[in-house]
């Protein structure tokens, strides 16, 4: 089985809802850009099992379950940074709001 | 002879030019200092004597002809063995790469030979050149030449060695996190991260097209570094991240030392797991450059406690081309850390990229205001000195490192210098101090976009006035 996109995957896994697809984000125009985050944006703690299951999905049958357990914690830290990243007020992927270059938002 | 083998190559390169010194023969005493010493140190593993020795007699006919080409003419050196030679075996430091025969030269290998230098042979490195211990890798470990049990730095610790124990005048290194400058830090010598762009990374396994990894040289002395950068930088079109500059000569005013330069002292992040010794020791080098004339201050740059998280910007193509060897190839990974790390990076989300890539942007924002106003940032190199081989746990600041565990390793070697790889700013590693148990550790001078000539400046005033300079280790003294 060849390797597949783990990103797809773990949005059908997750269920996750995309930008332009439920239309949840708030457009230009219609408010101030200032709503709650939508709920795809929100970072969503991902379980080892479905850890577990999105390498299985992604790589197959190339690693054996040893290896999957070794795996597994290397790709648990990575969301644990995403998990960091997203608790950082970085601004908004909104393009009325992205002069991130002089944003000084999070320096004390 | 052997004495000439620890000559900066600025002395020996005139008495060559006179023809009161032979590349014949200085080649056979690098080949013999290589013989004498490499059994201890493991840092060059692919010796071409052949090839060497008929280059220097090439060389040697050229100068008796008067065809001198400069001062690398005659001079051996060695490369790292992750930069391609026409015709040799380039590993990257990887069972994998084993038999893999590139068929040209590197750019910088090409322009070393129009200069005249002589190819020694390949120096060892951290396998695939992704980490900062030379531990793993095809070819073994790679040990210290100041004490033989500690690490020699990485990944191009085999090209730090080398140079630091005479076998070689000067080695080319890669950097991508740490690479030329940890293991000068550690062996006791120079190394020069160049400004991203400055010099051509065409022929440099891993093949990469990002800002962060640059290719540069590791000597003896800072002059040395500089008469290197001449040589190998400049435009090339072979390489995407090659960018066109005015022409230079680094080493025109190398020596105009360090007045009215305005150099700042960054603490913060930089001085949280050093050692005492290490911090001691730069805020003596603080006091040296303001001794020789500069204006020194404290300067500030926030946003560096975020650089763990700024990694997503690069990671995932500094390990994502390996995924197809770390699934199929498992078993060949000397280090399975970084066989996993590799798996890992498929799993990198864009969303952290972008922010991540954020972070960047604010840190890049942060230093090119405060470099409005400083000239040169002064830093440690590295927190601690080499550790040992040995070695799990490594004593830092407040605590210990597991140096054998996911990460611990990289905080000890890379922590201190990544940022200016994510920055793709000209970064040089000098002997700064030496550990209470005889260990040596270095400085870093850090400067704005292709001010590699300042940073050079600012290193040799240091070297000249206040520093270690070079030493020769209990090796070879």
């Amino acid at each position: 089985m060849p390797p597949q996109q783990p990103l797809l995957h773990l949005t059908r896994l997750l269920r996750v809802r995309l930008l332009g697809v439920t239309g949840d984000y708030p457009r230009a125009g219609r408010n101030d850009g200032r709503t709650a985050a939508p709920h795809w944006r929100r970072f969503v703690s991902v379980s080892d099992a479905t850890i577990r299951t999105l390498i299985e999905e992604t790589y197959g049958d190339h690693l054996s379950s040893d290896e999957i357990e070794t795996l597994l914690p290397y790709i648990r830290r990575q969301f644990e940074s995403s998990q960091k990243l997203s608790e950082l007020d970085l601004g908004e992927l909104d393009p009325r709001g992205m002069n991130f270059i002089s944003d000084r938002r999070i320096t004390p | 002879m052997n004495d000439l083998l620890f000559s900066p190559i600025s002395e020996i390169a005139p008495r060559i030019r006179a023809k009161e010194i032979s590349p014949v023969e200085l080649t056979r005493a690098a080949l013999q200092q290589i013989e004498a010493t490499d059994g201890r140190l493991n840092a060059f593993p692919v010796v071409k004597s052949e090839e060497a020795l008929s280059a220097a007699a090439d060389a040697e006919h050229e100068i008796q002809a008067g065809r001198w080409k400069g001062p690398l003419h005659g001079i051996p050196v060695g490369l790292k063995d992750n930069i391609a030679v026409n015709g040799w075996v380039t590993t990257c430091g990887s069972r994998i790469l084993a038999e893999h025969v590139t068929d040209y030269d590197a750019t910088a290998v090409r322009r070393l030979r129009e200069a005249g230098a002589v190819i020694l042979g390949k120096n060892n490195l951290h396998e695939w050149a992704l980490g900062g211990s030379c531990t793993f890798g095809i070819f073994g470990t790679v040990h210290n030449p100041w004490n033989t049990e500690h690490i020699a730095g990485g990944s191009s610790g085999g090209s730090a060695a080398a140079v630091s124990a005479g076998q070689a005048f000067m080695a080319l290194g890669t950097d991508a996190r740490a690479s030329i400058r940890t293991p000068a830090s550690y062996c006791g010598v120079v190394g020069l991260k160049p400004t991203g762009g400055l010099v051509s990374r065409f022929g440099e396994l891993p093949p990469t097209s990002s800002w962060y990894m640059a290719l540069g040289p590791i000597a003896r002395t800072v002059t040395d570094v500089a008469i290197t950068l001449n040589a190998i930088s400049g435009y090339d079109d072979l390489d995407p991240g090659s960018i066109r500059t005015e022409s230079r000569d680094y080493t025109a005013g190398i020596d105009d030392g360090v007045k009215g330069l305005r150099i700042g002292v960054v603490k913060n992040f930089f001085y949280d797991d050093a050692l005492p010794e290490v911090r001691d020791s730069v805020e003596a080098a603080a006091s040296a450059y303001r001794a020789m004339g500069a204006s020194v201050r404290e300067v500030e740059l926030p946003a560096l406690r975020y650089t763990s998280l700024i990694e997503p910007v690069y990671e995932g193509e500094a390990k994502g081309w390996l995924v197809d060897y770390a699934l199929t190839r498992g078993a060949d990974f000397d280090s399975q850390d970084i066989r996993y790390r590799a798996l890992a990076s498929r799993f990198l989300r864009t969303a952290d990229t972008l922010r991540a890539n954020r972070l960047l942007n604010l840190l890049r924002a942060q230093v090119q205001e405060v470099m409005e106003e400083i000239d040169i940032l002064l830093t440690p190199t590295n927190s601690t000195p080499p550790y040992r081989i040995d070695a799990e746990e490594v004593e830092v600041a407040d605590g210990t490192v597991n140096v054998a565990g996911a990460g611990g390793q990289s905080r000890v070697t890379t922590r201190l210098t990544v940022p200016f790889n994510a920055l793709a700013l000209p970064a040089i590693s000098v002997p700064c101090g030496m550990s209470n148990s005889g260990l040596p550790f270095g400085l870093q001078l850090v400067g704005r976009s292709f001010e590699d000539h300042l940073v050079l400046r600012a290193a040799r005033a240091f070297e000249r006035e206040a520093g270690l300079g070079y030493r020769r280790p209990p090796i070879v003294a």
